[in-house]
């Protein structure tokens, strides 16, 4: 029972980490049909971005240990900010002058932009105030970014809220999960809200339907893809930033690690329905569920760490039973 | 000054040249129609002028001001709207949210509300399905919900692309009194791209013939209408 | 009547034996370059670059083969590498537990055929054996291949893609999960099933050990046989039922292309050149086969390869192989940076007042020619320009793009195009050399621009795809370029395709 609970925690809670991210993956791929290779490290860069923010920025404003609790608060909108405004400037310029070309085209050059992100997330800067000739120079701020892995500054303290069972099969709800899992609920509401009851969502879903037809309604066609690609960067923020604060070592940005987290986040999207944000919702808890589950329940028969073939699995079953996903609508071919 | 101006347009697609040098008018108030068959160039016409092609050559001013390298938002603001070819539903939105897209670009709360009244007035079909998703219309209620979706922008000047295609003929016989109705009503100035020449030659006030990426022909329809070589290629009369 | 029309479909084809003899032939002679190749190359090369040029083969492999699904079938595979993988695991696993269990240790068999058969300049028998369990990794591969092609039946477009890619990352965590290896023969005799299953593969540490056998001679033999199938098929009836397909699927149906039958078949073909050439990177001395090699980036880097060389294209695939992989190692040295520089701008104005691909061959080839001068030693002369030592080396390229402003009466470009290039080379050292107030890089370097590899690398992938977008060769071919006297048939016209 309690190790039941605990699965089920673990599950909900990375679910909505990975539903957060197949989002993004999701509303590129509604209005531009591509998939957007570069998504998970924007993911890389709200998780690098928040840890700057409280390793590096915070101690400079004046605040130690402990931090006030609005700190983390604050790293989140650090994190969106900077992957907002990320996400703006690849969309446009790496994608928008290829509107229009072939698909596989603009999959290359999502593959590009991940790589220079990847890279260049390992470069680490240290800029020397004033005089060079000090040997060794005193950093005047070193951006934290480089090839070794980082450890997160706690930000909120993990507390126990429900703590069932004892000894090997105790269940334990931490305040942490409770954090990530409302935010992350949170977002998806007001993301829900804004597609469905605001003129700007009306655009959106009118783009993604009809472009063309869209542009004739004078909706502003580049605008509402700028946006859409700020929208879905600022929830990858919110993912990194919540992802180090589950699992607070900070990989560098080309790291296995977090190749897989976009990669499943991508399979969640796909499983749900690409195109589709419930969908994505749903194929974010789904996935979770499945390596999650999988890997307790499956592992006497199966061996651990199997986690990753768990989720490959589930999508080709679930493609092969509804090729375009569990909500997506059925492929329209065109004669 | 007329006011829509297109003057000795290009457009090609790759390479391969669609239109070569057209060039047409049309006065404030009148309905012109624009008649020729597949492939003559009348939706790359169309989709220049609104912005969705670019040309390669020539310009397009309305009201005396070039328009060819706005942008089609751009272009819509400034009073050209345009029921496209194959009517361009949101399938996925419901008919009201298609007719509020039809206002995107206009501010005012009241006028809207009227607009979108009198257009209900004019398609009563479509305030009964108002709350349905357009994509479950039918093709005649499909082209009422592009019309009226384009008549919500309040433009000055009205592009419609084929509205009689796929429709039966009954419903081409009320869409096209629609179209009168609006330019009596309204006063929009409204350019029609047709293949279904005896309806628009009847309905227009001017006409003109494209033909393989040039106009061929061009006067006022009634006069078109009576033409022999006009009969003969679109009206099917030996 | 059916068969009637079979008859008649069958004398369409033309009987098959000419069709043999213009395969062998040039298979013959490529085979027989490969080993003069060897020959001459190995001995005067460092090992460094024996294993670049070996590198270049592999990738040469691995982009026809994926070439035949992407680029002639139109279908989108994204999982590549675990083909790639498959092949190079298994038949690794192959040679050196079958080494190790006959001579007691995986080591090279030098034995001579000789003594087994009476031809004496045959490759000894430890290659034999490499052969054979590359031929049967390759095998394997395609039997995958078969497996991921099936879906096709019902997914398509970008879904057939994702279940590619998962096939891909399955493999990789198979493999993770695999069995440590044995070292020696007695811990392979005293071996239980549970050490034999999951299979002894290396788990996540890699498969190292494995006999070294891939040569220079064995690699473009290989690419021989892969280039002349791939031409093959490409010219067959079943490479025109894929271009068919991706033409249009749903035309080709209606013509009567059995459509999954031939997808399956472009997986099937795919995916055993690619078990081949996983085979020759798991043989190749320097490098441990890891499961990382089935994961997703080795996938990219194929396609990257193949659509910069142009979708379907042999000789495109080929030359974008060579350029992109002596691209990414010549970027390991920081003064390449001013080379590529000087690349990019005779690219660029051999490119822009009018699309003539003729230039780019030349430049293509001056450029291959010089740099092969230039690693023989040619150019010794140099002089300092600014900061900078140019050499002769530099001196002929920029010498060369004036020129070609020349010729195209563009003199103005060619100049500020020598004067940007200079002045960002310039900046860049000068910025490097007068302001180490600004560190890159982990150590006191001031700039190492090594560190920037992959960073430019990205960057310059990104603009091709920008400026360049049907690849280098388009759908065409190299010789498709050159003046002929008769129109040589070509493939289909570029596909206008929209989202």
């Amino acid at each position: 029972m309690a190790d039941l609970l605990q699965i089920l925690t673990m599950a909900v809670t990375v679910g909505s980490l990975y539903a957060l991210i197949a989002l993004g993956y999701t509303m590129v791929y509604g209005i531009l049909k591509f998939i957007n290779f570069a998504h998970s490290d924007v993911v890389v860069l709200g998780a690098w971005g928040s840890f700057f923010f409280a390793a590096a920025l915070l101690p400079r404003m004046g605040f130690g240990t402990p931090l006030p609790w609005w700190a983390g608060g604050m790293a989140l909108l650090f994190a969106m900010a900077l992957c907002g405004l990320t996400g703006f400037l690849i969309e446009r310029f790496a994608y928008r002058p290829l509107r229009g070309a072939p698909r596989l085209n603009v999959l290359i050059t999502a593959i590009g932009v991940s790589l220079f992100l990847q890279n260049a997330g390992q470069l680490q800067f240290t800029l020397v105030r004033g005089d060079d000739t000090a040997q060794p120079p005193a950093p005047a701020l070193r951006l934290p970014f480089g090839t070794q892995p980082q450890r997160m500054p706690t930000l909120l303290p993990d507390q126990d809220l429900l703590v069932i069972g004892e000894g090997q099969s105790t269940a334990r709800l931490g305040s942490l999960d409770v954090v990530i899992i409302a935010t992350a609920l949170a977002l998806m509401v007001l993301l829900d809200l804004l597609v469905r009851r605001t003129k700007f969502g009306m655009a959106m879903r009118a783009v993604s339907f009809n472009t063309d037809s869209a542009a004739l309604m004078g909706v502003p066609v580049n605008r509402v893809i700028s946006m859409t690609f700020v929208l879905g960067a600022v929830l990858a923020a919110a993912a990194g930033f919540l992802y180090v604060l589950k699992f607070p070592t900070v990989q560098q940005t080309a790291h296995p690690t977090w190749v897989l987290v976009g990669l499943k986040a991508f399979v969640a999207a796909v499983v749900g329905g690409i195109g589709n944000l419930r969908g994505a919702v749903l194929g974010g808890f789904l996935i979770a569920f499945a390596e999650q589950f999988g890997e307790s329940y499956l592992q006497k028969y199966l061996g651990s760490g199997l986690k990753d073939v768990y989720v490959f699995s589930a999508l080709i079953l679930v493609l092969l039973v509804r090729p375009t996903g569990i909500l997506g609508s059925p492929l329209r071919e065109k004669v | 000054m007329p006011l829509l101006e297109v003057r000795d347009l290009c457009v090609k697609y790759g390479a391969i040249p669609a239109l070569h040098g057209l060039s047409l008018s049309v006065e404030a108030g009148q309905i012109v129609t624009l008649i020729g068959c597949n492939g003559a160039g009348k939706t790359t016409t169309l989709r220049t002028i609104s912005g969705l092609l670019r040309p390669s050559g020539g310009s397009i001013t309305f009201n005396g001001a070039p328009i060819h390298t706005l942008s089609t938002d751009g272009i819509v603001r400034l009073g050209i709207a345009q029921a496209p070819e194959g009517r361009g539903i949101f399938g996925n939105l419901t008919v009201d949210e298609n007719l509020s897209l039809g206002a995107f670009a206009r501010r005012d709360r009241a006028g809207i509300a009227k607009d979108r009244e009198w257009a209900l007035q004019l398609f009563p079909r479509l305030r009964e399905r108002l709350r349905q998703n357009a994509g479950t219309l039918s093709g005649g209620e499909q082209q009422m919900l592009a019309i009226a979706r384009s008549v919500l922008a309040r433009p000055r000047l009205l592009l419609l692309d084929e509205p009689s295609l796929g429709l039966a003929p009954q419903i081409v016989q009320t869409i096209f009194h629609i179209i009168r109705t609006i330019r009596e009503e309204r006063g929009t100035t409204i350019l029609l791209v047709e293949q279904n020449a005896h309806m628009a030659l009847h309905t227009a006030d001017y006409a003109y013939v494209l033909e393989v990426g040039r106009i061929a022909m061009h006067g006022p329809a009634a006069r078109l209408a009576a033409s022999d070589a006009v009969r003969k290629a679109y009206l099917g009369v030996a | 009547m059916k068969s009637q029309i079979q008859d008649h479909a069958r004398s369409l084809r033309g009987s098959s034996l000419p069709a043999l003899a213009t395969a062998m032939i040039p298979l013959i002679l490529l085979i027989f370059g490969a080993a003069k190749l060897d020959e001459f190359v190995a001995a005067s090369f460092d090992r460094y670059h024996l294993r670049v040029m070996m590198d270049v083969g592999i990738a040469i492999v691995l982009a026809v083969s994926l070439n035949i699904v992407n680029g002639y079938t139109g279908q989108f595979s994204i999982g590549h590498a675990g083909f790639f993988a498959v092949g190079g695991y298994v038949s690794a696993a192959l040679t050196y537990y079958v080494t190790m269990s006959v001579w007691g240790e995986a080591i090279l068999i030098e034995t001579p055929v000789s003594a087994l058969w009476p031809f004496p300049h045959l490759p000894p028998v430890g290659a034999w054996i490499f052969v054979g369990a590359a031929i049967l990794g390759g095998l394997v591969a395609a039997g995958a291949g078969y497996l991921v092609g099936l879906p096709s039946l019902r997914l398509r477009g970008d879904y057939l893609a994702i279940v590619t890619l998962g096939f891909g990352e399955i493999c990789r965590v198979l493999l993770e999960r695999s069995n440590p290896q044995f070292f020696d023969v007695d811990s392979m005799r005293e071996a239980t099933v549970a050490d034999w299953l999951p299979l002894p593969l290396g788990s996540a540490q890699g498969f190292t050990d494995v006999p070294k056998y891939t040569s220079l001679f064995w690699v473009y033999a290989f690419v021989a046989v892969t280039l002349v199938f791939a031409y093959r098929l490409k010219q067959s009836a079943t490479g025109r039922a894929l271009l068919s397909i991706r033409e249009d699927e749903t035309a080709a149906q209606a013509m009567g292309v059995n459509v999954t039958l031939y997808k399956v078949r472009a997986f099937v073909f795919a995916a055993f050149f690619a078990g081949l050439a996983g085979a020759l990177y798991a043989h190749q001395p320097g490098t441990i086969l890891r499961p990382l090699d089935a994961g997703f980036m080795r996938s990219f880097d194929v396609i990257i390869i193949v659509v910069l060389g142009g979708m379907g294209s042999i000789s495109g695939a080929t030359l974008a192989a060579v350029l992109l992989t002596v691209m990414a190692e010549w970027l390991r040295d920081p003064t390449h940076v001013w080379y590529l520089a000087l690349y990019i701008g005779l690219a660029r104005v051999a490119l822009t007042p009018r699309d003539n691909w003729r230039d780019l061959v030349v430049i293509g080839s001056s450029a291959v020619a010089l740099e092969s001068c230039r690693a023989a030693g040619l150019f010794a002369l140099s002089f300092p320009l600014l900061s900078v030592q140019v050499t002769g080396y530099e001196l002929v390229y920029a010498t060369l793009l004036v020129v070609f402003c020349i010729l195209r009466k563009d003199v103005l470009r060619g100049v500020l195009f020598v004067a940007g290039v200079v002045a960002f080379a310039e900046l860049v050292r000068w910025l490097a050399l007068k302001y180490p107030v600004v560190r890159f890089g982990p150590t006191e370097i001031p700039l190492r621009l090594g560190d920037y590899r992959m960073v430019i690398y990205a960057l310059l992938l990104v603009s091709v795809m920008i400026f360049r977008p049907q690849g280098l060769l388009g759908l065409k071919e190299i010789w498709d370029f050159l003046p002929s006297r008769r129109h040589a048939p070509r493939t289909a016209a570029p596909r206008v395709s929209g989202r």
